[in-house]
This record gives C-alpha cells, sequence and structure tokens, in this order.
C-alpha cells in the first residue's frame, strides 16, 4: 500500500536532506562572492555539489513535492539568514514549481524526471546573484565615479544583460545535471548496495 | 542556535518576519547613504536590545571594513581588480541590512515559536514541518562533519573524487538513518495530531511591535512608491 | 492495561520473523523489564505497544495488540502517544526543538493543550522530576544523562499512563544512569506502567517487577523480581545477560603495574577543545601488552585527549614519543587508528571484503578470512558494509584496526549499547590486539574494564591520573 500524499516520515527526510543541500551550496557561496564572475557561476556549482543529495532525497520520497519543499526551505532560509534577499525566495519557488511541473510530466519514480527537476532545482540558486542586476545601476555610477575605462563599463554591463541572464540560468541547469549523474554513479556503487533506496 | 537570548526589549516573530521583508525590499531602491546608515543604527539597536550586541558589532566591523576598502583600498589598486572589488564592496555593504535583519529574526526565535507563528500566518504543515527539520539539522551537521573529517584523517585517504566520494557516502547514510529515527520521535510524540497547536510561549503584539510594523509597513509603502514612480 | 495477543511481526524485506507469537499482559502500575541479546525482537517489542508497529514501521503484521481494550491498528498515531510516551536509545535523534523549553512543552502543544495549562504544567514537571537546572538550554550542549533526563521530562509533562523505554542507558556515563534510575523511582512510585528494553541490568534490579527474556523473537521466559534476582551468576552468563550488580573493582584481575620499560611516552601533553585547555601536561608511559581504560564522567575531555593522542587534533604543549622517536601530530597519524563510537563514518568501501584494500598496505588474502571468520562476519565477506548491524559494523572496524599496520589502537566507548555477548567478543578481541599493540579504550563499562583492561586513567578536571 504505497500512498501518495507525503507523511510524517516524508517531511522529515525532506528536512534532513534539504539541510545537508543547503548547507553544502553555503560553503561554497562564500568564497564564491569573492568575485562576480565566479558568483554568478556559484548555482552552477551548487548543482555539481548539491545534485547528488537531491538525487537521493527523490528516490527515498518519489512522490508529488518533494522538489518544491526542498526548493521553498532553500530560498525562505537563505532568505531568512540575509545572506541573499527576497529574489531567492521568488528564484526558488519558480524554479520548485517547474520542477515539479517537469517531474509529472515525466512521471515522479523515473531516472529521467529525477535529472530533469535536479537541473532546475540549481537554477534556483540565482537568485543570489540576480541583485547584481538589479544593482546595475549602482554599480555603473559608482565605477564612473572611480573614473573607470568606459569600456570597462561596457564590459561589465554586456556581462549583466538580459541574455546573460538567462544564459546563467542553463549553466546552472547543466550544473544540477552532472550533479545528478555523479548521484547515479554513487548509487550504483552504494546506495542501491546498501538497500537505502 | 539553542538557547534564547533574553534581552531588554522582546518582539514578535511576526514583527521580525516583516522587518525583514521590508529591509530586502528597500535595499533595492534606496540610494541614499543616510538612509542606509539610518537603518543600519536602527538595525543595530534593536539587536542589541534582543541581547545579541556581538551580532550588532560584527555588523559594525564589516561596514567600517567594506568603507575603508571602497575608500581607501580601491583608489590605490589596479583598475581591472578595482572593478572587481568594487561590485562586491557595493554589494556586500548594501546587503548588510539584509544580514542584520536575519539574523534578529534567526538568533531571538526558538524553533517552535517560528513554527507557531508559520501556522498562525496559515503555512501550511507540510512546509513548516521539514522547514523545522531543517533548522534543528545544523547543529547535528556540524557533529557530522567532525567525525566525518577525522575518520578522513585516521585513514589517509588519497585523490580527490575518493575523498569527495568518502565525505558523501557517510554523510547521506547517517543522514538518512536520522532521518529514520527522528521521525519515529516525533511520530510518538503526537505531531500528526491535526487539532490546531497551541504555543505555550504568549505571543501578542505589543505597543514595540505595533510601532515596529508600522514603521516596516511606511518603509516598505515608501519603496514601493519609489518603484513605480 | 496492555494485552499484546499472539503478535507476529516480520520488516519488510526480511523474510525472518523478528517477533513470533508473542502473547503477553501487563496489568496497570507493572514495571517490566525487556532483556535478551541483540537481535531477540527487544526493541521490535517497544514498538507494538507505541503503535510503531503497524503505524510506522512497514512489514507482515499479525495478532493485535490491546491498550485499555482499544486494538492500537485502530487508534491514530497520535492517539497512542496520548496514552503512550516513548524514550528512545539515541538522544540525539529524539528532540525536535533545540532548546530544552520547547521540547519540554512540545508534547502538550501538539494535543492543543491550553497555554497557561502548560505553563502550570511544565513548572510542575520540573519541579517534581528536579531537573531546574535543564531549564533555558541548548538541546546540544546537554551531556548525554541530561538528554536522556530531558527525554523522560519532556514525556512525562504530556502525561501518558503508559512509558516505553528502549535501551535508555545506552549512550550515557554512570552518573547519567543514576539520574535515569531516579526519575523510574518517581514515575514507578506515581502508578505508570513501564516497559523498558535493556542491556544494562544492574540499575532496574530494585525497579523491576518482571522480567521478560527474549531469545530469537520469542518470550523464553517471564520471571518476577526475586526469580529474576536469583539467577546465579553462571546462568546469566548463559542468558548472555549483562552484570546484575554494580561492578565492584576491588576483584579486578587484569591489573597489570606499570611497564618499566615504555615504548610510549607522553609527556607534559596538553589539548584544548575549542580553544579551551581540557587536559593539562598529562604524563605517562605504555609499553606493548597494556590494555588502558580511560575513563571520567561525560564531558571530562576523554575524547579531545585521545583525539589529541592520535593526532586528529594538534596538541598545545608537550611531546609524544615512541620508541625513542618523537611523533609530532600529523605524524601520529600513521602510528594510531580510533576506532570511533559511530563507525558508520569509518568504513567506506563497497564490500566488507573490500574494506581491507583501502589499508595502505597489501594485507594477504587468508589473514583477511581468518579475522572474519573469528569474528563471525565470513558469511557477510561481499556485502555491503552499510548493511551490516550495528555490532558487525563495529567489528569490521575492529578487524581493520587489527590489519592495519598501526601500533597504537584506541577505542572510544566501544561497548555503549552491548549485550554481554559482544561486549565479550570485544574483550577477545581488545586482548588480541594487546599482544603487538598499545590499545586505550575511552570508557563507561566498568565490567568491560574488568573484563579486559590492565591499567586505568582516570581524566579529572583537566588531569590525569592512574587508579590503583
Amino acid at each position: 500500500m504505497e500512498e501518495k500524499s507525503l507523511k510524517v516520515k516524508d517531511l522529515v527526510n525532506i528536512g534532513v536532506f534539504s539541510a545537508i543541500y543547503m548547507i553544502l551550496s553555503f560553503i561554497f557561496m562564500v568564497p564564491s562572492m569573492a568575485s562576480p564572475i565566479i558568483w554568478l557561476l556559484w548555482p552552477a556549482i551548487c548543482g555539481v555539489v548539491c545534485g547528488s543529495i537531491y538525487m537521493l532525497l527523490v528516490a527515498k520520497v518519489p512522490k508529488k513535492g518533494t522538489a518544491l519543499l526542498v526548493a521553498l526551505i532553500n530560498g525562505i532560509i537563505y532568505f531568512a539568514i540575509g545572506e541573499c534577499t527576497w529574489t531567492i525566495i521568488l528564484s526558488f519557488a519558480i524554479a520548485g514549481i517547474v520542477a515539479e511541473i517537469a517531474r509529472g510530466a515525466l512521471g515522479y519514480q523515473t531516472t529521467k524526471s529525477a535529472l530533469v527537476s535536479c537541473g532546475i532545482l540549481a537554477s534556483g540558486f540565482m537568485g543570489s546573484p540576480l541583485p547584481m542586476w538589479l544593482f546595475q545601476n549602482s554599480y555603473v555610477d559608482s565605477i564612473i565615479k572611480m573614473g573607470m575605462d568606459p569600456t570597462y563599463v561596457a564590459n561589465m554591463q554586456k556581462m549583466i544583460s538580459v541574455g546573460s541572464l538567462f544564459g546563467f540560468i542553463a549553466v546552472a541547469f547543466v550544473g544540477g545535471l552532472i550533479g545528478g549523474f555523479i548521484g547515479k554513479v554513487l548509487f550504483k556503487k552504494h546506495f542501491e548496495k546498501a538497500g537505502i533506496i | 542556535m539553542g538557547a534564547i537570548p533574553k534581552g531588554v526589549i522582546s518582539l514578535d516573530p511576526r514583527t521580525k518576519m516583516l522587518l525583514l521583508i521590508a529591509v530586502s525590499s528597500f535595499i533595492f531602491t534606496n540610494t541614499s547613504y543616510l538612509a542606509e546608515a539610518s537603518i543600519l543604527v536602527v538595525l543595530m539597536l534593536i539587536a542589541v536590545g534582543l541581547g545579541i550586541p556581538k551580532t550588532a558589532l560584527k555588523g559594525i566591523i564589516i561596514y567600517i571594513t567594506l568603507s575603508a576598502v571602497k575608500y581607501g583600498l580601491l583608489p590605490i589598486l589596479p583598475n581591472m581588480i578595482a572593478a572587481n572589488f568594487n561590485i562586491v564592496a557595493v554589494t556586500f555593504r548594501k546587503l548588510l541590512p539584509c544580514f542584520l535583519a536575519g539574523e534578529i529574526l534567526v538568533q531571538t526565535t526558538s524553533i517552535r515559536l517560528l513554527m507557531f507563528t508559520l501556522q498562525k500566518l496559515h503555512i501550511p504543515q507540510t512546509l513548516i514541518i521539514p522547514l523545522t527539520i531543517t533548522v534543528r539539522y545544523f547543529p547535528a551537521l556540524s557533529e557530522e562533519r567532525q567525525a566525518i573529517s577525522n575518520a578522513m584523517k585516521m585513514r589517509d585517504v588519497k585523490g580527490i573524487a575518493k575523498k569527495l566520494e568518502y565525505i558523501y557516502v557517510p554523510l547521506m547514510i547517517t543522514a538518512s538513518n536520522t532521518a529514520d529515527e527522528l521521525s519515529q520521535a516525533i511520530t510518538a510524540r503526537g505531531i500528526d495530531n491535526p487539532v490546531p497547536k497551541t504555543c505555550a510561549i504568549d505571543i501578542r503584539l505589543r505597543s514595540l511591535d505595533i510601532f515596529m510594523i508600522v514603521a516596516s509597513i511606511s518603509l516598505l509603502g515608501w519603496t514601493i512608491t519609489k518603484m513605480f514612480l | 492495561m496492555i494485552q499484546i495477543d499472539d503478535v507476529s511481526f516480520a520488516y519488510k524485506q526480511q523474510k525472518k520473523e523478528q517477533l513470533s507469537h508473542i502473547t503477553l499482559a501487563i496489568q496497570p502500575g507493572e514495571f517490566i523489564l525487556l532483556c535478551g541479546k541483540s537481535g531477540c525482537g527487544k526493541t521490535t517489542m517497544t514498538k507494538l505497544i507505541n503503535g510503531l508497529i503497524p503505524h510506522f514501521a512497514e512489514g507482515k503484521y499479525n495478532g493485535k495488540v490491546l491498550l485499555s481494550q482499544q486494538d492500537t491498528r485502530n487508534l491514530k498515531t497520535y492517539q497512542i502517544a496520548e496514552r503512550v510516551g516513548s524514550i528512545f536509545q539515541n538522544p540525539k535523534t529524539q528532540f525536535f526543538n533545540l532548546d530544552t523549553d520547547s521540547e519540554l512543552a512540545f508534547g502538550l502543544e501538539n494535543m492543543g493543550t491550553d497555554p497557561v495549562k502548560i505553563r502550570t504544567r511544565v513548572s510542575k514537571v520540573v519541579q517534581e522530576l528536579e531537573i531546574e537546572g535543564l531549564l533555558n538550554r541548548g538541546v546540544f550542549e546537554l551531556s548525554g544523562g541530561e538528554k536522556q533526563s530531558l527525554a523522560v521530562a519532556s514525556v512525562y509533562a504530556a502525561d501518558p499512563q503508559i512509558y516505553v523505554f528502549d535501551e535508555p542507558s545506552a549512550n550515557i556515563d554512570e552518573q547519567g544512569i543514576e539520574r535515569i534510575r531516579q526519575i523510574l523511582f518517581k514515575l514507578k512510585k506515581r502508578g505508570k506502567t513501564i516497559l523498558i528494553a535493556e542491556h544494562r541490568l544492574y540499575y532496574l534490579m530494585d525497579l523491576l517487577d518482571q522480567a521478560v527474556y527474549l531469545k530469537d523473537g520469542n518470550i523464553e521466559f517471564v520471571y518476577s523480581n526475586k526469580e529474576f534476582k536469583n539467577i546465579s551468576d553462571t546462568q546469566r552468563r548463559e542468558l548472555g545477560l549483562r552484570t546484575f550488580y554494580p561492578i565492584d573493582m576491588a576483584v579486578w584481575q587484569n591489573k597489570k603495574p606499570k611497564p618499566s620499560e615504555a615504548l610510549l611516552t607522553i609527556a607534559n601533553l596538553t589539548c584544548c577543545y575549542r580553544n579551551e585547555p581540557v587536559v593539562h601536561r598529562a604524563t605517562f608511559s605504555a609499553a606493548k601488552g597494556d590494555v588502558i581504560a580511560v575513563t571520567g564522567t561525560n564531558g571530562t575531555g576523554k575524547s579531545t585527549f585521545m583525539r589529541c593522542l592520535c593526532g586528529l587534533i594538534k596538541e598545545s604543549g608537550g611531546t609524544v614519543t615512541y620508541q625513542n622517536k618523537t611523533y609530532n601530530h600529523k605524524q601520529r597519524r600513521s602510528l594510531c587508528y580510533m576506532i570511533m563510537q559511530d563507525v558508520v563514518h569509518q568504513l567506506f568501501a563497497e564490500s566488507v571484503k573490500q574494506e581491507f584494500q583501502l589499508l595502505n598496505h597489501t594485507v594477504p588474502d587468508d589473514k583477511i578470512t581468518e579475522i572474519l571468520t573469528e569474528l563471525d562476519l565470513k558469511p557477510l565477506m561481499d556485502k555491503h558494509p552499510m548493511t551490516l548491524s550495528g555490532g558487525q559494523m563495529q567489528r569490521l572496524a575492529i578487524a581493520v584496526a587489527f590489519l592495519s599496520d598501526r601500533d597504537i589502537i584506541v577505542f572510544d566507548e566501544p561497548t555503549s549499547g552491548l549485550d554481554y555477548t559482544n561486549m565479550l567478543v570485544v574483550s577477545r578481541m581488545v586482548k588480541k590486539l594487546a599482544e603487538n599493540k598499545i590499545v586505550f579504550i575511552i570508557t563507561h563499562d566498568k565490567e568491560l574494564v574488568q573484563e579486559s583492561c590492565s591499567r586505568i586513567l582516570r581524566l579529572a578536571d583537566g588531569e590525569i591520573t592512574e587508579v590503583n
């Protein structure tokens, strides 16, 4: 008798694995903030690092809502500790909903759906560097005030454009996919034999 | 985390949440140094009042360092590097009020109070339970990190891939076991009782809360007007 | 009060029945001890009563359990929770909150009790159980004994009639056990019905009304208090039960004097935990064949001391010399090996056999087979280490240490949750290791100390003293 709704056990699993998901991403957050370019790649790094955690979780809880809850919890905690702004709740909420739609369409039990949703989830981290787009005017102002080379200013504006936003989201997605594949390798090697899933 | 500090004032969790939202919206539209500094001062006073003066001090130090970097260090650095650090310095400084408001919420509110408040705000249990578990699992994770690093040192593991494998696998296996044990324990404590949960701590809005809420809402209102005008 | 009627249970994915045809009636106010060897079904039996079977653990369930005439199958988990309070083995994973005050109120809040009533009840509980010292603290800063006291108190706050304990003493020191014992007396005096599954028995001898001895999922004997106390020492050992009485260290046969010729010399070693020195200028020496118990209450820095010896922490002063060569902390890592309390972290390979290939020297196959046979692990050679039971995992870690090239082996609480038989296995292996190594054991378990240790070091207030 497999119930489809989330039970206490499922919720606790989601909670515990979300904690690991968040901490692993957080470890890479502070150093990557040292440079804007690495910061922009941070979501992709998180995807690689956290992918396997998510993969194990969806294998344990292959039910509707798992991806959305992981996304919301990460968004809310990143928001609450004040390292990111409300943009991260927004980006994670969108990523979570899109991931759930993908899982619904591809089937909750399939590897394909786990991998795709894993990639989508990673793009939720884009809410962290998103303020760069929103703060752009401030940056430009202060750089011009500093008497910086106009070509550099132009370059920076190119780096932070609408097109590049989608580019970085795509990179994050790929990062998540890679992380998911790493998870698959670990599964074969350990977790299936260990009877965890 | 753990024991909740006792301060000279206390605020309702709802007030702190609203404050965080207002501050984190405000920083996007604000361009005035004076406004930024005054918000910071207010937040630090609140932090001190709530019994977390160390956090307030940390905020001051970061702010001074960032300002020093911007006005002292950047002008003497080569342009390319300066531009890089400029973005970092500007972003961090702008995010600082947000960080403080976050610390105020997290450090001075117990998990169950947060849980109860979220419930009052009609957030479903399906989100509240895992969210609470996440926060609760953080300190356990630091113990976990210690154990894993000891085990690694003892075994003299070579190669980055092997190292990572030996971090991930035990981490996930113990997480999985903890999840099982913890869910048994809280099931046996009656977590899935459908009656509305209560909270032994008296939560109600006091005059200070009302004042802060009014202030936060005006800040939000001002931000929104500025965004559209 | 509780009627267990012909119950059988097999966990999902396991063919073997964990419990078969159990029938037992428990009267209100009785104190029942569930005992027997590891894997006999004690823990499973506690789950029958607190409703985790059939509501939580998946598996094949037959028969019925009645709580005041109501079948647990027809009750919801929260309804059972109002009648039966549970205290689990691992204090780390049984709290929902991070601060003690919240935990005390948690059960009542789940029931939706009126806040004013909760506050009155909690302060009454604190007074009755004398746990004022636990108030307003972080759960993670409590010692093992304090954690278990908090667990009982939080359950007691919700005032159920029945209490179910699953090895509450497994992770705590003697003082902690004494605290739990006092609380158990109070519960009993208030007429509560108590079931306790336990390996350590000495602290329960004056409390129990009946002792139920389980073997392979069957109730083998039911003893009254008097009958149980009359079991002879030899019989007790045959039953695989731990000591009935506190160990008297006056009868300590393995005692050996300080070695005249030292192989390992520790001089003025100072170790810090979170920048606070917990061990001051420790000085002592040891020779091959020494099995040294490291004792002291929870939180005195025994683990820190041993971690420092193993080179996992850098010393803040002093030296460690082995065979006339001084080792710094990094060098010590290849001299010492520690078997951690939670061995899960130390097993990495994909199979039991491959675990030995991770050693930094090759071990001949016949040696591996020999040690695995000795430790009863040979049939499991191709299994993944994580599929083993706790006891098996620990034996595997011991086997790895045995075949490693390290000269100093440290055990961290090796017998905390073990039954008598497994404790003897550990003790035998310890002696075997000591044939050509120096062994340290951090432990609270006096039975193990008496059985296997040749020297005892006591750590108190940062000072190391040798017990004679």
